[in-house]
């Protein structure tokens, strides 16, 4: 083992020097290139795009680099003419050795898989044989694993997980001893997932396999090499924000990094459309139906649209409503999301690469990764709720750089066409949410501690240095880490010493992590990763595999329910252990409307947008129109700050002028809640405007603290914009209470209070007892069911609860459904900037047109016969009908 | 730690159902548990996964309270005492180490513990009761005799209708049969409300008092075992 790398005090600025300018003019560039390829290149392209100008120079002189650039721009490209590079120069003068020189990560397989292939191409034509590439993911078979083990690659392409499987096998470790690149693609999405913070501790040890070979081949002298010696870390990433932090993701806290940041922007044009026109409550339907007819003409008039939804179920749902309205095209409409088997995915992505499809309607599934063909237009149906989401989505279309991307905002409902509003002009603005990143992971901890105990070379000091090298570790307490050593050796608090020995999955020997029995390292490689699948059920419509559903969702059915996948209406016929029979069940209406309401939460720059939208519409309600141009002051004040259609202005009025009427439109200046009568239950509205992972965390406080102040259950509603607290009449509070009820202090301890009763963190925990290898998924080669392994995570889950609170893992189960699943920092700001307001209690004779999203949610999810839609649609009338014309 | 003695309730008449998942049958002055599952962390840990060292001092502890209790003439084990043939080590200590109350243990084997070299049984008959593990599906037992098993783990999942849910472990009772609730304090059970026979009825298990189970509709489906 080396010795840290010394620890550098530089400024971020010093760290992390941005490439503005294009170091090199074209021609110069070209000279620095081996002239194969820079004559490969100029014949192929013609010229470089602006991010492989700024990146390209920095990876020949062998700095580590961020690009940052949008899709399409050619990312991928300037990092591999580094690597291409470097490796002809290394045949011309003989040094190429017969193993891995890059290793190029992707967090999807079919990303790996797709470049791969798009690498065949330039090594054809260039003529260079003298080069192999492979591609290692979890797909590989057996016999070419084999091969790449006898013989390896020169560039091999992989998933964080199987890298991390290579490194921790020391028959591997002879094929990395000359990495010297490590491209990492998608950075922005592996730095706020787990599966990154496993890959840049892997990275780390790529980096000691480097070093450690370079300081036994060189003598004292030659070592005292120039830094480009050292391994090359480069970071290509969408759209993303602070570069800063995703550099330091990318190479580490000690390292320096280079930032190539395209800002000359492919153009792009965003409209915002809606079908409300200037009524805001337009007769026909609340939800997304109502855009069904504009979608089709929309996709009539275009070559090839993309529409995303929010979850896959909206997908599914517009999918199938598409088919029916436009039977000549149904056969060009197809649905793709991550439910959907991996052989019917593969045939949409293929059909749309060969420009067979007329529109693909998709959740979040086709927002990453594989070169999709050349779409037109890009359609998100409801707003996409963050900025750097909505660029990415954007940026499917016109992928190539020249061409125009475009994007269509449609807006379902007038909240969303707000949201639309505000979405366009951050878009414009490319006002990004920040990363955010997950420190310390102790389940991944755990695993790699496994992972470096099969060498049985590592002291438990090296290996926490090694950790703390690592940008997700870089403040790991020590106590922390030799707690997660502790359960790994078998013992908990209570544990006696002799059933370590027979038990742990790592002992010290001489002061060495080593694993127990060579079983435990067998074990330890079926189980690498983080990805936890919830428990699915396989659907069959006949012999064919449909995809997959959660498994609640099918068990919440009974045989002959009808839902809808894969765009089309199937019945259930029985369900067994792991599978679900249907039947094709033609057009028959659903009887189960939605599953697996994965809602993304509103991020935090939005909402504060919607948030001064609010303030200053609110302003000028009640201002006199201006005598020369006659337009109302708040829609002029619309149409001028976001340059929107003075229908969709004044459709945005009508519903503040009405919120004033029924209620008062909340704004920044003071804390409103609502106060609504209906039967026997009092609710109250928060508006809260903080997306839903925040809200939900708000309100567990709020109604724990309810509970301890007043007794009863307090029923919780949330979304983006607020929640609801339906109460008993006794429980009934006036504004005082409630402000004191939000107080800052004791927050903390409220919400540990509260979930303490819930099985949020219980649901957690069954994923962090998998990584943390405490209930491994695979056993003996076998994936365990799903009800296994839920059976055995509840139990344990109580016992360590009960008898070892401070288990890592348990630790690691709280800050996971408190940091991820729940947004808790957004919800104690909140807490602390509303003591400073003032706060006003608004009762209301009816639910407000504010209020209408967050009441309607508690009946989108306790209903399932009727469609949602229409009885939102009904009680929507009923509520305002009468009240719009005397706004008007 | 261990429940009082009046943390029980009279399932029929001389038939006790203890708040410790265990069945006193006052008539034969039998004790009656199921499903110990005696080595079931070590046994986990043998097989890669790295569970909290914990259950076999409570299984011990408890079983001592409830013979402290009921001074039950004969202790019956209703099959799956062990998890594995590797937790039998542990049993039998516990076994030593009671050799010297007055209570004759009798040990009847399930599927958990068929290798475990012990005098033992596959079933017994006391009284009008027919005691066997209950893996082996319909056993020819005598006319006329209650079965008494356990094997299935049952459990009885309560909701009220606001999002909480509770999983308690359950007995289930008809006029032929009994099925006890596993006494493994790793057993969650599994959810018997859907599988209820017409004319079962269900006793939930709760931490500190047992309570009979008042279904709002008729079951749906007949039990499948």
């Amino acid at each position: 083992m080396s010795p840290l790398p010394p620890e550098v005090v530089a400024s971020p600025s010093e760290r992390f020097p941005r490439v503005v300018q294009p170091p090199l003019a074209d021609a110069e560039l070209l000279t620095r290139l081996h002239p194969e390829l820079a004559r490969w290149f100029e014949r192929r392209f013609g010229a470089f795009s602006p991010g492989q100008r700024l990146a390209i120079p920095s990876v020949i002189e062998g700095h580590s680099s961020l690009l940052s650039a949008p899709t399409g721009t050619g990312k991928t490209l300037a990092a591999f003419t580094g690597v291409f590079d470097h490796l002809a120069r290394m045949r011309d003068s003989d040094t190429l050795p017969g193993s891995i020189v890059a290793v190029y990560v992707s967090p999807l397989r079919a990303l790996a898989y797709d470049l791969q292939k798009n690498l065949q191409d330039p090594i054809r034509e260039l003529g260079w044989d003298f080069l192999r590439v492979s591609s290692r993911t979890g797909d590989t078979d057996q016999k070419e694993r084999a091969a790449q083990k006898r013989k390896p690659p020169h560039i091999l392409v992989t998933t964080p997980e199987s890298l991390t499987l290579l490194l921790s096998q020391p028959s591997w470790v002879a094929a990395f001893r000359h990495v010297r690149f490590l491209i990492v693609d998608e950075l922005h999405a592996l730095a706020e997932s787990k599966r990154g913070s496993l890959l840049m501790v892997a990275a780390e040890r790529l980096e000691e396999i480097a070093t450690t070979a370079r300081l036994e081949n060189t003598t004292a002298a030659e070592n005292a090499e120039p830094p480009d010696r050292r391994l090359v870390r480069i970071g290509l990433s969408a759209t993303v924000s602070p570069l800063d932090t995703v550099a330091e993701f990318l190479v580490g806290p000690h390292r320096s990094c280079r930032i190539a940041e395209v800002t000359q922007r492919k153009p792009m044009k965003v409209e915002l459309f809606s079908p409300l026109r200037s009524n805001p409550y337009p007769p026909a339907g609340w939800g997304a139906a109502r855009v069904l007819d504009e979608l089709g003409s929309l996709i009539r008039s275009r070559r090839t649209t993309l529409v995303f939804c929010n979850v896959r179920s909206g997908a599914e749902s517009i999918g199938a409503r598409l088919k029916l309205a436009m039977p000549d095209l149904a056969d060009e409409i197809e649905v793709h999301h991550a439910s959907l088997d991996r052989s019917v995915r593969l045939e949409v992505e293929d059909k749309l690469k060969r420009g067979e499809l007329r529109a693909v309607v998709c959740s979040t599934s086709l927002e990453m990764g594989i070169d999709i063909g050349s779409i037109d237009t890009v359609v998100m149906v409801s707003a996409p709720k963050g900025v750097a989401r909505a660029l990415q989505r954007v940026g499917r279309s016109g992928h190539s750089m020249n061409e125009v991307s475009h994007g269509v905002l449609v807006a379902s409902n007038i909240n969303d066409l707000v949201e639309c509003t505000v979405t366009a002009r951050m878009m414009e603005a490319r006002a990004l949410e920040p990363v955010k990143i997950h420190d310390n992971p102790l389940d991944v901890l755990a695993q790699h501690l496994v992972g470096l105990a099969v060498f049985g070379s590592v002291t438990p000091d090296e290996a926490y240095a090694m950790m703390r090298a690592t940008y997700p570790f870089r403040a790991l307490p020590r106590a922390l880490f030799d707690r997660v050593l502790n359960y790994l050796q078998g013992g908990g608090s209570s544990l006696e010493q002799n059933y370590r020995q027979v038990f742990g999955k790592v002992i010290i020997v001489d002061g060495k992590l080593v694993v127990p029995t060579p079983r435990t390292a067998r074990d330890f490689y079926q189980n690498v990763g983080t990805i936890v699948a919830p428990p699915m059920i396989q659907v069959k419509l006949g012999r064919r595999n449909l995809g997959e559903v959660e498994e609640w969702f099918i068990k919440g059915m009974r045989p002959g329910d009808v839902f809808i996948l894969n765009g089309r209406s199937v019945r259930l016929v029985e369900t067994r252990l792991l599978t679900a029979k249907v039947v094709e069940a033609k057009s028959a209406l659903p009887t189960v409307p939605r599953w697996g309401a994965n809602k993304i939460p509103l991020g935090s720059g939005l909402a504060a947008e919607v948030v001064r939208l609010r303030t200053e519409v609110a302003k000028r309600l009640r201002e006199t129109p201006s005598a020369d141009t006659m337009s109302d002051p708040p829609a002029a004040w619309l149409i001028h700050e976001y340059d929107i259609s003075r229908a969709n202005a004044e459709a945005i009025v009508k519903h503040f002028r009405l919120q004033a009427a029924v209620s008062r439109v909340p704004t920044a200046d003071y804390v409103l809640v609502e106060s609504y009568q209906e039967r026997d239950l009092r609710h109250y509205f928060f508006h809260s405007l903080i997306g839903r992972s925040a809200n939900d965390a708000l309100a567990r406080i709020i109604a724990w603290r309810v509970q301890r102040a007043k007794g009863g259950n307090a029923l919780v509603t949330i979304d983006d914009y607020g929640f609801l607290l339906s109460l008993r009449s006794f429980q009934a509070m006036d504004v005082d209470e409630w402000k004191t009820l939000f107080g800052r202090g004791g927050a903390e301890e409220a919400l540990q209070g509260a979930l303490s009763e819930a099985d949020l963190v219980k649901w957690q925990f069954r994923a962090v007892a998998q990584t943390g290898l405490m209930v491994p998924r695979r056993v003996r080669g076998e994936e365990r069911g799903s009800r296994t392994l839920q059976w055995s995570a509840e139990i344990i889950f109580d016992v360590l609860r009960k008898y070892e609170p401070d288990h890592p893992l348990l630790q690691e189960a709280y800050a996971e459904a408190t940091l991820r699943f729940l947004d808790t920092p957004r919800a104690l700001a909140f807490l602390e900037s509303a003591q400073a307001k003032p706060w006003v209690m608004q009762p209301v004779d009816r639910v407000s047109p504010f209020s209408f999203g967050i009441y309607v949610s508690r009946i989108k999810e306790t209903m399932t016969l009727e469609d949602p839609d229409v009885v939102i649609e009904r009680l929507y009338n009923e509520m305002y009908g009468s009240l719009e014309s005397s706004t008007n | 730690m261990a429940a009082s003695k009046a943390a029980r309730i009279e399932i029929e008449p001389g038939v006790w159902l203890d708040t410790r998942r265990a069945l006193f049958i006052e008539p034969l002055g039998a004790l009656v548990i199921a499903d110990i599952h005696w080595g079931f962390a070590a046994s986990h840990r043998l097989e890669g996964n790295l569970l909290p060292m914990w259950g076999d001092d409570q299984i011990a502890q408890t079983l001592l309270q409830l013979i402290k209790d009921y001074h039950p003439a004969e202790m019956i084990w209703l099959g799956d005492s062990l998890h594995r043939v590797t937790g039998c080590r542990i049993a039998e200590i516990f076994l030593r180490e009671i050799s010297v109350l007055p209570v004759a243990v009798s040990i009847v084997i399930g599927n958990h513990d068929r290798k475990w070299s012990i005098p033992a049984t596959t079933s017994l008959q006391r009284g009008k009761y027919f005691f066997h593990h209950g893996d082996r599906g319909l056993q020819e037992k005598p006319a006329g005799a209650v079965e008494v098993i356990g094997h299935f783990h049952p459990a009885v999942s309560l909701y009220d209708g606001a999002g909480a849910r509770v999983r308690l472990p359950a007995l289930v009772q008809s006029p032929e049969r009994l099925i006890l609730p596993a006494f493994s304090p790793w057993a969650a059970g599994a959810a018997w409300n859907e599988n209820r026979a017409p004319g079962e009825k269900i006793w939930a298990v709760a931490p500190s008092r047992v309570f009979a189970v008042r279904f709002p509709q008729s079951p749906a489906r007949t039990v499948t075992s």
